[in-house]
C-alpha cells in the first residue's frame, strides 16, 4: 500500500537529537528576551529566583579539570581510528539509517545548525581591547574605534565606511563592500551581484551571477586590491565551501580569476592584509569510511598549488570530541589563490575570535564545558598551538579576546530545567556567568565565576584593562571588571537600569554605546529598540548619559553587528529597523548627552538586509532592490535606482 | 495572576511543548520540500522562531498543527533569506540529493514530483489532511488542491504501477 510503505519510509526521517537541543536553546533564550508574557513564562518555568540578586561578593578561583588532550595525528591510521570510534553499530541503527547506509543523508546536519545556531550573534558579545583608562593599547590589541574605520584610500583621498568589525586590522565579511569608488552588493537569495558606480548619479555598471553549477553564494563577501572575494557553499549533499576570487580592476568586466576550496560547511572567515582564513566545519559520514581510502575521513583542499587531502599531521584530534566533526582552518593568498597554510581540528567548533595574530576555537563538549584551541596565523600560515578548557559557553565571536599575550573569555553556564520534576536535559537555562583570563598557552591564570545568578550575559567589551559587560533578566545590570592585574579580576562597579543591551561600541573617549532593548524593571516586558550612551569615563562609578527608545521592537543590527554602522568620526549610529509600514533606516548622532535623529527614511516592504555606508559627501543605503543616495549633511533622498 | 492564567489557557501552545511535539512534523514537510537534511534543519529552526510570534493567539491544539505547517511551507519556499517576512519564491527543483534515498522506491518517486504536488501527497497521506484543510495550510484554492492532489496520484500511478 502506498500510504503504508510513504508512512512508514517518512516515519525514519527526524532531526538529530543534536539539532533538536540546539533549537530547542535557541527557541527558550529567543523567547525569553522577546514579549513580556514571554519572559514571564520563561522565568516561570526557570523556576525560582525571583529576586535579582547579584553575588558580586563571590569571586573563587577553583582549579581546572584537565583540558582536552589534542594530539598532532601525525599519520593518517591515527584519523581513521579516532574517527571510527563514531561509526554507527549496525544493530543499533534504524529503518532509516538502514534505508540510507548509515548517516548518508544527514552528514551536514550538525555543521550546518551549528553554523546556523551561532551566526546570527544573539546576545552579542562585543571584544575588544581598546583602553579605557587612557593607557597605551597593546600591539596586538585592538584599537578603539575599530567599530567603523576610516580609510584614506590611496591618493585620492576617498573617505569611505568599512563593514563594522570586532578587531582593527581584521575584516569581517558582508553583503555589501565598497572601495570608495564602487559599490558591491551581493545578494544572498539568487547570488547575484551588482557593481554600482557611486556618485550623486549612481549608476549600476555589472550585474552578475555567483552562483555556479553546485556552488551558492552565501552573502559573505571581501574586498581588498581590487580582488572581490565571495565565499559560496557547497549545495546539496556537498560538504564543501569555495572562495571565488574576481578581479574587478575593471569593475565593469569582473572576472573570475581564481578558485579555492575546502571540504565543511562555512563557518566563519577573516581577511587579514590579503590573507583569506577560511574556517570549515566538515563532518565525517561514518557510514563511507575506508581505511585505505583517506580522502573518505580525512579534509581535502584544493586550489591552485594544493589538490588533495591535507597532510596527517595538520590534523589534531581532540580526545574527548563527541563527533566526527572536523574544524578546518585554511589560509589563502588572495592574489594567487594559494594555500598558505593549512590546520584541521577534529572536534568542532561553534565559534571563533580572530585577532590579527591569533585564531581561537570554541568547541563542543558533552558536559558544561567549552574547549578552547589557539592557532597561530603569521601571514597566511597557521599553526595550531595550544588548548585548554573553560567552564560554560560562550555567545559568539565577542565573548573572547586577546590582550597582552593572555585571552579573556566570558561564558555563560547552563542548567535542566524541572519539567514534571524531572531534570530536563533538553531544556536549558542560564544560571551563572563566569570571566575566565588564561594565558598563551590556555591556562587558566585568572577567574571570577558565579556573576549575576539566573541571569544570561548579553553582551561584552574588553576595553584594555577593563572589561564591561551587561546581563539580564529585569534590569540591564552593567558591570565593570578591573582587569589590570589579570590574574586577579575584579568587579569594580554595576550600573543597573531597565532593559538590555545588545551591542556595546566605543564611542569615542570616555562613552560606551549600548545598542539594545527597553524593558519594563517590574515585568521585564520589552518595548521598543533602546540607544544608550554610557558615561565611564570612572570605571567604577559607570553612569547612563544618554538614552532614547525607539518606535520599534526588531532590527537586524540587534543580533548581525554588521547590520549596524558606528562612526564616531562622524558621529554617526545608522541601522535599519522594522516599522509598521516596511523598513526604515535611522540615522542618529550623540552630542553632549543627547542623541539626535537625523533621519529616518522609508524604504518599504523591502524586508531584506539594509547596508548603511558612506564616500566622501554621500550615505548610501543598499538593500536587496534598491540603492539611494543621500547627501550626508541632511540626509536628503538625492535618488533611488533600482539594482534588481 | 492574569498572567498566570495566560499562561494556563495557551499552554498546549507553548513554544517548548510544540517543540517537542511537532518538530519531527516539521521537519518531515521541510524534508519533502526541500530535499535536503541540512535545509530542513534550517527550516526547522526559522519555522519554530517564527512560531514564537504567533503562539499566543492560537486557540487550539489543531490550529498550532496547522500553523506549524503553514509557517514551514512559507519557510520553505525561500531558505536563503534571513528573516521572517519571506518572499515565496519557487525552490529549485533540481537540487539532486534524491540519489540518497536508494533502496525506497516509494519516497524516491514522491520525491521526484515537482513541489507542489509532493507538498500535497504529504500533507494528505502522511499528516491525514483533507483537501480544504490543505487548501487552509497552503492559502490556496481547495480546487487546485484537488487539482494538484489528483495529478500528484497519477503521476504516482505511472511511476510505481500501484493504485494510491
Amino acid at each position: 500500500m502506498f500510504s503504508d510503505d510513504y508512512k512508514n519510509a517518512m516515519d525514519g526521517i527526524r532531526p538529530d537529537g543534536y539539532i533538536k537541543q540546539k533549537v530547542l536553546k535557541k527557541i527558550s533564550t529567543d523567547k525569553a528576551k522577546k514579549k513580556a508574557s514571554k519572559i514571564v513564562i520563561f522565568r516561570a518555568a526557570a523556576a525560582i529566583a525571583a529576586c535579582f540578586c547579584v553575588a558580586l561578593s563571590v569571586w573563587i578561583t577553583k582549579p581546572f579539570d584537565a583540558p582536552p588532550t589534542n594530539g598532532k595525528a601525525e599519520s593518517y591510521d591515527k584519523i581513521f581510528a579516532a574517527v571510527k570510534k563514531f561509526q554507527i553499530k549496525a544493530n543499533t541503527a534504524t529503518f532509516w539509517d538502514r534505508l540510507t547506509g548509515g548517516i548518508t543523508l544527514f552528514n551536514n546536519a550538525e555543521d550546518e545548525i551549528a553554523y546556523e545556531y551561532y551566526s546570527d550573534a544573539e546576545g552579542s558579545v562585543m571584544v575588544n581591547g581598546a583602553t579605557a583608562g587612557g593607557s597605551a593599547p597593546s600591539t596586538n590589541a585592538p584599537i578603539d574605534d575599530s567599530v567603523e574605520v576610516e580609510m584614506d584610500a590611496g591618493a585620492d583621498g576617498d573617505s569611505y565606511s568599512e563593514t563594522t568589525a570586532q578587531v582593527d586590522g581584521v575584516s569581517e565579511s558582508d553583503i555589501v563592500k565598497t572601495d570608495g569608488k564602487y559599490i558591491y552588493s551581493l545578494s544572498s537569495e539568487n547570488g547575484i551581484l551588482r557593481i554600482i558606480k557611486a556618485g550623486k548619479e549612481p549608476q549600476l555598471v555589472s550585474r552578475l551571477s555567483v552562483n555556479e553549477d553546485g556552488f551558492r553564494a552565501n552573502g559573505q563577501m571581501y574586498l581588498i586590491k581590487e580582488k572581490l572575494v565571495i565565499i559560496v557553499n557547497g549545495t546539496g549533499s556537498k560538504s564543501e565551501t569555495a572562495a571565488f576570487i574576481y578581479d574587478v580592476s575593471k569593475p565593469e568586466k569582473a572576472k573570475k580569476v581564481h578558485e579555492c576550496s575546502q571540504s565543511g560547511r562555512y563557518n566563519d572567515s577573516r581577511m587579514i592584509g590579503d590573507k583569506l582564513y577560511l574556517i570549515t566545519d566538515y563532518n565525517i559520514n561514518t557510514g563511507k569510511i575506508k581505511e585505505e581510502k583517506t580522502e573518505t575521513y580525512t579534509p581535502s583542499v584544493y586550489c591552485g598549488n594544493y589538490n588533495g587531502v591535507v597532510k596527517a599531521d595538520s590534523v589534531y584530534i581532540n580526545e574527548n570530541c563527541i563527533q566526527p566533526f572536523y574544524t578546518v582552518i585554511c589560509g589563502f593568498d588572495i592574489s594567487n589563490g594559494e594555500l598558505l597554510g593549512t590546520q584541521s581540528l577534529l572536534g568542532g567548533t561553534y565559534t571563533l575570535y580572530c585577532s590579527t595574530e591569533n585564531i581561537i576555537t570554541a568547541g563542543y563538549s558533552s558536559d558544561n564545558k567549552t574547549p578552547v584551541s589557539r592557532f597561530s596565523l603569521n601571514d597566511g600560515k597557521v599553526k595550531h598551538v595550544a588548548d585548554g578548557s573553560i567552564n560554560g559557553t560562550l555567545l559568539n565571536q565577542f565573548s573572547i579576546d586577546e590582550y597582552k599575550g593572555n585571552f579573556r573569555f566570558v561564558t555563560t553556564g547552563t542548567k535542566g530545567v524541572v519539567i514534571n520534576g524531572e531534570v530536563s536535559t533538553n531544556y536549558r537555562v542560564a544560571n551563572s556567568n563566569s570571566l575566565y583570563v588564561l594565558d598563551g598557552n590556555l591556562k587558566q591564570i585568572g577567574a571570577i565565576e558565579d556573576i549575576a545568578p539566573d541571569e544570561r550575559v548579553y553582551s561584552v567589551r574588553f576595553m584594555g584593562d577593563t572589561a564591561y559587560f551587561v546581563t539580564f533578566r529585569q534590569v540591564d545590570p552593567l558591570f565593570s571588571v578591573d582587569l589590570s592585574n589579570p590574574k586577579k579580576p575584579k568587579i569594580i562597579g554595576a550600573l543597573k537600569i531597565p532593559g538590555f543591551s545588545n551591542y556595546l561600541f566605543p564611542y569615542g573617549k570616555g562613552n560606551l554605546l549600548g545598542l539594545g532593548m527597553e524593558a519594563d524593571e517590574d515585568t521585564g516586558r520589552t518595548s521598543g529598540i533602546k540607544l544608550s550612551m554610557f558615561d565611564i569615563s570612572d570605571p567604577s562609578n559607570v553612569t547612563e548619559s544618554a538614552k532614547t527608545v525607539l518606535d520599534s521592537d526588531y532590527s537586524d543590527a540587534l543580533y548581525n553587528h554588521k547590520a549596524v554602522m558606528v562612526d564616531i568620526k562622524r558621529n554617526l549610529i545608522a541601522f535599519a529597523v522594522y516599522a509598521r509600514h516596511g523598513i526604515d533606516y535611522v540615522v542618529y548622532s550623540y552630542n553632549n548627552g543627547e542623541f539626535t535623529r537625523l533621519a529616518q527614511i522609508e524604504l518599504g516592504e523591502v524586508y531584506s538586509d539594509v547596508r548603511g555606508l558612506y564616500i566622501n559627501e554621500e550615505f548610501y543605503i543598499v538593500t536587496n532592490k534598491t540603492l539611494s543616495v543621500c547627501r550626508l549633511d541632511d540626509f536628503s533622498v538625492i535618488t533611488t535606482i533600482n539594482i534588481e | 495572576m492574569k498572567i498566570t492564567a495566560n499562561v494556563k489557557q495557551n499552554e498546549f501552545a507553548l513554544p517548548e511543548t510544540a517543540f517537542q511535539k511537532y518538530a519531527d512534523m516539521v521537519y518531515r514537510l521541510a524534508f519533502v520540500r526541500t530535499k535536503s537534511k541540512s535545509d530542513s534543519d534550517d527550516v526547522l529552526q526559522e519555522v519554530f522562531l517564527r512560531y514564537l510570534k504567533v503562539w499566543q493567539r492560537l486557540e487550539s491544539e489543531d490550529h498550532v498543527k496547522a500553523m506549524l505547517l503553514r509557517i514551514t511551507v512559507n519557510c520553505s519556499n525561500s531558505l536563503s533569506t534571513s528573516a521572517w517576512f519571506k518572499k515565496t519564491e519557487p525552490l529549485d527543483e533540481a537540487i539532486p540529493s534524491t540519489a540518497s534515498l536508494d533502496g525506497n522506491t516509494v519516497l524516491q518517486e514522491v520525491m521526484r514530483l515537482p513541489l507542489k504536488y509532493r507538498t500535497v501527497i504529504h500533507l494528505h497521506y502522511y499528516c491525514g489532511y483533507s483537501v480544504d484543510e490543505i487548501a487552509k495550510i497552503e492559502k490556496l484554492n481547495p480546487s487546485t488542491v484537488k487539482t494538484h492532489l489528483s495529478r500528484a496520484r497519477k503521476m504516482l500511478k505511472d511511476s510505481l504501477k500501484e493504485d494510491i
